[in-house]
């Protein structure tokens, strides 16, 4: 009993190595996965059914009583017994496929049983079938796990040989010496064939636990890098953008080298062979433009598909990652590797992982722009109205001039024009020359001070060097609209407003000061922070609104009173904010 | 609404004492034929060479399945016009 | 000790554990330990009751009635069979709908009181305990002779292996042992008797034949009157077996794990469905024992005919299939022993511990810590139980239980559910009276008061060996004549026709409730 046990697992070794190549099978995730059409499972029935035939062609033949050490089973004398281990193959195809893939390579390994002959012949012919049906019932019933575990497994693997002894008594009762034959072979059968499945169900389990680690080990890098390239994706350059993941990416994924790419020209590049590898190179081998054009990540795996020109680079294998972002692809980031064999599925997976959190990541970041780009049209919009009271009392102002002074009525309504056609340019654009608004603010200083005729003063104080400087449209006269409205509102003589315009070295500060009545204390803490509607003050709200998202918060304003009356209201633009908005 | 319900339960009840009815008879009237007939009797009953009194108590058998059927298809009913009164108590 | 028998049952024992250690992942939730948390199918379920009830008297003991005394044995099975109707009919819906997780929570739905609580929850533990302790017994003496281990080692790694399926996997372990036993019984029986009928070239006049020539009681065999004399002895003990699975507790207890009405009358159905097949194949199994073994080494085995089944599966399969059989048998007392300890345990610490001493007030954690505690106890009492009783008489044990179990707990349960002027009162006069007559006939009667070789060398008291029919009216009159006679509690009887609704549909009327 102890030799038969040995042989019998002995044979079961071969066998297992073939259920390691069937695990290889391309089809096989989908038997696992059970997603199975009747063409798969037509397949796994021929695949399981052809590994049951192997089962018993590795088997042993019993001739009364004592063990014919034969090679392999071919057929089978009129007084011989074989035992087969088609049932392990046959059990698997159930667990794994379900009870028709059981039932069909049952039925394919009982006929070839039938054909081998022997004694016992329906009981082996039976029991493969009705095996692998119950085998996949059973595994629906008990479990509903993807692989059931090797424990259920190796009991469920008991139950089939004890079947098939007790069809052979059955079948063949009349003969005595089947009993003997059952005696013989019904533990080593039970022992190897549980022992066999239970193994064979590990494997599997192993297998895909493997490949699932792996994917998950490869999917929490990719998250990892996606989170630290968020800084560098919110950049407003491309040329920033480039250079900061072509950074992060070369760092952490020791790679030979990374370019980064939109979709005409290499705007970053690190790593190995970057005296011929150039920065402004323009994209345009073959696996890129086929990247850009079908946006699926592609793979180099030698010199020929990368197209360098020096003969000498030491790159050879490469990852090109189409980055989409609304459909389009935006960025192409190419991983270089030195070998082709370097490229192992876990860079794959990471590869697919980055361009797809990345896309992600962009069209949020591209989602974010375009609300706050919409934010701030509305608030043009708002500044573009101009304040009706304002627009009537001046026309007002204009009719009452025409008789005395028609020459100065004109004049005003020229300024009215002007300062209309100002407030109109206003929505189309994020950023005007600084002369422009300061002539916007003086046409309107113009037709305020004709208005209050010797009520008031509004002086202008700038530096000479305010060339070629941009800030947002409108954000200077509504401080000064402010002053005349609220700060000097119960000033009837000597008005002054103060506007100073100064740009020195490292920044460019601009500052509005009235010697009105100042701002009443728990209004001067929420002017900037909410729109205070109840006296018309929305002004001071909606610029530092504007200051702040189109140039940062270092822009905001700073309101404050002055120690012996009135108020200021200031706000600096760094000159390096200034510099790059430049190109906005 | 309780009223009806109890009128239900008064069905259910008259459908269970005809089937306890049937039931008790058949089985109790296993000993009581024992009983009654003496050796002979029983010997000499037979049915195709089977006693009677096996067949007699092998269709006990049956009779049971077929009573826990009749009393399941039943009861179904019930719940269908219980669930009825439900609704309408609800409506 | 061979070696097949032996890894035969490893591996039992570990596929059980497996499910222990499957189900104590689950088991976090007093609904899930108690019950399952109702999440069975009624076929499941229906399995799970044929797994409790069909206990090693039943394919042990019944196979080898059979062989031994031909008709008598049979009939013995169609009582078993028959008295699932009764359940179905009267018990199994009411306690559905009354019950949470306990006999006491259905009395209780009536008649809430801590008494009325106690005193069920006292004689569903002596019912279990009667029913646990020859179930052991008898497994310990099945395991002694297979595997030739001691008796004391048998009857602990039994009882210790249904503790650790009660204490960790609760009421879901113990339901899937039960399951998975059914289908290996049952299939395990199907196949050894087609066996049977093989050897006989599937002819069923042929393997008649034979049975005449293998027994020695000729013709008489196939006629009734071998095991019971008296006409009254047979009587009794049909009316105790009829009655007696609507007392058993582990029984009834087995409906709160389904989710609603139909689904427990389908557990029904399909129980009695298992039930009836395999007593149709023990038939054949015995027929087949006595045919191809003969009376004579059959007795010469064992005198009880308990080693019917084993023997006639080394007849025709060999070894082999005498360890698969020998299996079987072990899986079989497993489970019932572990349905047994969970309906002891439920009694113990939900009715005791969380109602009666903890006034409903302890929290979930400490009724599943007290749950699993008083698991753990009971295997051990059993278990001790066992190990003292090695030579009781386990046919007399098993017996007593269903009449224990038919003169007490079946009469207040039905009572309470149909009896209008029932009361609180009659449920505790009913309850002591039924198992106080039941214990004490049976004390008196041949069992034990024998002049041959009984614990008490005199003649009988009492007649009869089943008191059954004593018995189960003085339970019922103990019940009716005590709520008549004290007829103080009379709001139980005007909200009786609310009651009857919530027992017979689940639907709440209104009126307070306890």
């Amino acid at each position: 009993m102890k030799d038969l046990t040995i042989l019998l697992i002995e044979r079961l070794c071969l066998l297992l190595i073939i259920a390691f190549v069937v695990t290889r099978i391309p089809g096989f995730r989908s038997l696992v996965y059970k997603e199975l059409n009747m063409k798969m499972i037509l397949l796994h029935v021929l695949v399981f059914g052809l590994f049951g035939i192997i089962g018993t062609t590795a088997g042993v033949i019993i001739d009364t009583g004592h063990i014919e050490w034969r090679q392999f089973v071919l057929s089978a004398g009129e007084d011989q017994y074989v035992v087969s281990l088609s049932l392990v193959a046959i059990v698997i195809a159930g667990l794994l496929a379900g009870p028709y893939v059981g039932l069909g390579a049952g039925i394919i390994a009982g006929l070839h049983l039938f054909f081998l002959g022997g004694i016992g012949v329906m009981a082996n012919v039976i029991v493969n079938p009705l095996t692998g049906f119950l085998a996949g019932w059973t595994a629906r019933f008990f479990s509903n796990e993807r692989v059931i575990s090797p424990f259920k497994a190796l009991f469920i693997g008991v139950f089939p040989p004890i079947l098939q002894m007790q069809l052979l008594l059955i079948f063949d009762a009349q003969q005595n010496k089947v009993v003997d034959i059952v005696d013989t072979i019904g533990l080593p059968l039970v022992l190897s064939n549980s022992l066999a499945i239970a193994i064979f169900t590990a494997i599997i389990a192993i297998v895909l636990r493997e490949q699932e680690n792996e994917a998950a080990a490869a999917t929490k890098r990719a998250l990892a890098i996606v989170e630290d390239a968020l800084p560098f994706i919110r950049k407003d350059t491309d040329k920033a953008i480039a250079e900061g993941l072509a950074d992060l990416l070369y760092e952490r994924l020791g790679l030979a080298a990374v370019s980064v790419a939109n979709k005409t020209e290499i705007l970053a590049y690190r790593g190995l062979a970057s005296d011929h590898h150039l920065v402004h190179d323009s994209v345009g081998t073959a696996i890129s433009l086929k990247a850009l054009e079908t946006k699926k990540m592609q793979i180099a795996y030698s010199k020929e598909d990368i197209q360098c020109a020096e003969p000498d680079c030491p790159l050879e294998a490469g990852i090109v990652i189409p980055i989409v972002e609304a459909d389009e692809v935006t960025w192409l980031v190419k991983f270089y590797f030195k070998k082709a064999q370097h490229i192992r599925p876990e860079e794959l997976t990471l590869a697919e992982g980055l361009g797809q959190l990345m896309s992600h990541q962009l069209s949020i970041v591209a989602a974010e722009k375009l609300t706050a780009h919409m934010r701030d049209a509305e608030l043009r919009n708002l500044q573009a109205q101009i304040n009706p009271h304002f627009l009537f009392n001046t026309l007002h102002l204009i009719a009452s001039m025409f008789r005395e002074n028609p020459e100065k009525a004109r004049h005003i309504t020229v300024q009215l024009a002007q300062f209309m056609r100002f407030n109109l340019r206003l929505v189309s654009k994020s950023l005007v020359d600084i002369h422009k608004e300061i002539e916007h603010v003086q046409t309107y200083a113009t037709i305020i001070q004709e208005r209050f005729a010797g009520r008031m003063e509004i002086i202008f104080e700038m530096s000479s060097n305010l060339q070629n400087l941009k800030i947002p449209p409108s954000t200077i006269q509504p401080l000064v609209e402010n002053s005349v409205q609220h700060g000097l509102k119960d000033v009837f003589q000597k008005g002054k407003v103060v506007v100073q315009i100064y740009y020195s070295t490292n920044q460019l500060s601009i500052k509005v000061q009235d010697n009105g009545c100042g701002f009443k204390e728990d209004i001067l803490k929420q002017v900037t922070k909410e729109s205070i509607t109840s006296d018309g003050g929305t002004g001071l709200y909606n610029v530092n609104k504007r200051l702040i998202s189109l140039l940062g918060k270092e822009a905001e304003l700073q309101i404050n009173n002055l120690p012996d009356c009135g108020s200021e209201v200031a706000f600096n633009i760094p000159i390096h904010i200034m510099k790059s908005e430049v190109t906005v | 609404m309780q009223q009806e319900l109890m009128k239900v339960i008064r069905k259910k009840y008259k459908c269970l004492l005809i089937l306890l009815v049937i039931l008790f008879m058949s089985y109790f009237s296993v000993p009581l034929i024992i009983t009654l007939s003496t050796v002979d009797m029983l010997r000499n009953l037979t049915f195709s060479g089977i006693p009677f009194i096996w067949i007699y108590t092998f269709l006990q058998i049956p009779l049971t399945w077929i009573l826990g059927w009749i009393y399941f298809n039943y009861t179904k009913k019930l719940d269908e016009k219980v669930e009825e009164l439900l609704r309408k108590g609800e409506s | 000790m061979n070696l097949t028998y032996f890894l035969f049952f490893i591996c039992i024992i570990v596929c059980t554990l497996i499910i222990t250690y499957w189900a104590a992942k689950r088991s976090n939730t007093t609904s899930h330990f108690y019950t399952a948390a109702g999440s069975l199918t009624g076929i499941q379920n229906g399995m799970a009751i044929s797994g409790d009830f069909i206990s090693a008297a039943s394919f042990l003991g019944i196979i080898g009635a059979i062989a031994l005394h031909g008709y008598d044995g049979f009939l013995y099975s169609i009582g078993f069979l028959v008295s699932y109707l009764i359940v179905l009919f009267l018990i199994a819906e009411p306690v559905y709908h009354l019950g949470k997780y306990s006999l006491g929570d259905v009395l209780c739905a009536r008649f809430p009181s801590n008494k009325v609580r106690g005193v069920i929850a006292f004689g569903t533990f002596i019912i279990s305990l009667l029913y646990m302790v020859p179930q052991l017994v008898a497994a310990g003496l099945l395991i002694r002779l297979l595997l030739d281990i001691d008796y004391s080692v048998s009857v602990m790694v039994i009882g210790g292996l249904m503790t650790v399926y009660v204490v960790f996997g609760g009421m879901i372990a113990t339901s899937w042992v039960q399951i998975v036993k059914t289908i290996v019984l049952l299939s395990g029986t199907f196949l050894l008797s087609l066996m049977v009928f093989s050897r006989y070239g599937w002819k069923i006049s042929a393997l008649i034949e034979s049975v005449r020539q293998g027994t020695i009681l000729g013709d008489q065999f196939f006629l009734p009157g071998q095991l019971y004399e008296s006409p009254l002895e047979l009587f009794s003990l049909q009316l105790a077996l009829i009655l007696g699975t609507a007392g058993l507790p582990h029984i009834l207890i087995r409906f709160f794990t389904v989710k609603n009405t139909v689904e427990v009358r389908r557990s029904l159905i399909s129980a009695a469905g298992i039930i009836g097949i395999f007593y149709i194949m023990t038939l054949l199994l015995g027929f087949g024992t006595i045919a191809l073994i003969g009376y004579d080494v059959l007795i010469s085995a064992d005198a009880t005919g308990n080693l019917a089944a084993p023997m006639l599966a080394r007849e025709v399969g060999g070894d082999f299939l005498l360890a698969f059989i020998s299996a079987i048998a072990f899986t079989t007392i497993v489970a019932v022993v572990a349905g047994l300890a969970i309906s002891a345990t439920t009694a113990f610490s939900h009715d005791v511990y969380h109602h009666i001493i903890k006034k409903g007030n302890s929290s979930e954690k400490h009724q599943l810590l007290a749950a699993r505690w008083s698991a753990f106890g009971i295997g051990i009492i059993a278990t001790l139980f066992a190990l003292k009783l090695e030579n009781i008489n386990v046919t007399f044990l098993v017996s007593l239980t269903f009449l224990v179990a038919s003169a007490s707990i079946f009469p207040v349960l039905f009572l309470t559910i149909y009896w209008k002027k029932f009361n609180q009162m009659g449920v505790l006069t009913g309850m002591v009276s039924g198992l106080g007559i039941s214990l004490l006939l049976a004390l008196l009667g041949p069992h034990i008061m024998n002049t041959d070789g009984g614990w008490i060398n005199s003649a009988p008291l009492f007649p009869l060996y089943n008191p059954g029919v004593i018995a189960i009216p003085v339970g019922f009159l103990g019940a009716i004549l005590g709520s008549l006679l004290y007829k103080k509690d009379q709001k139980s009887v005007s909200l009786y026709e609310q009651f009857q609704i919530r027992a017979q549909t689940g639907i709440d009327t209104g009126g307070e409730k306890s």
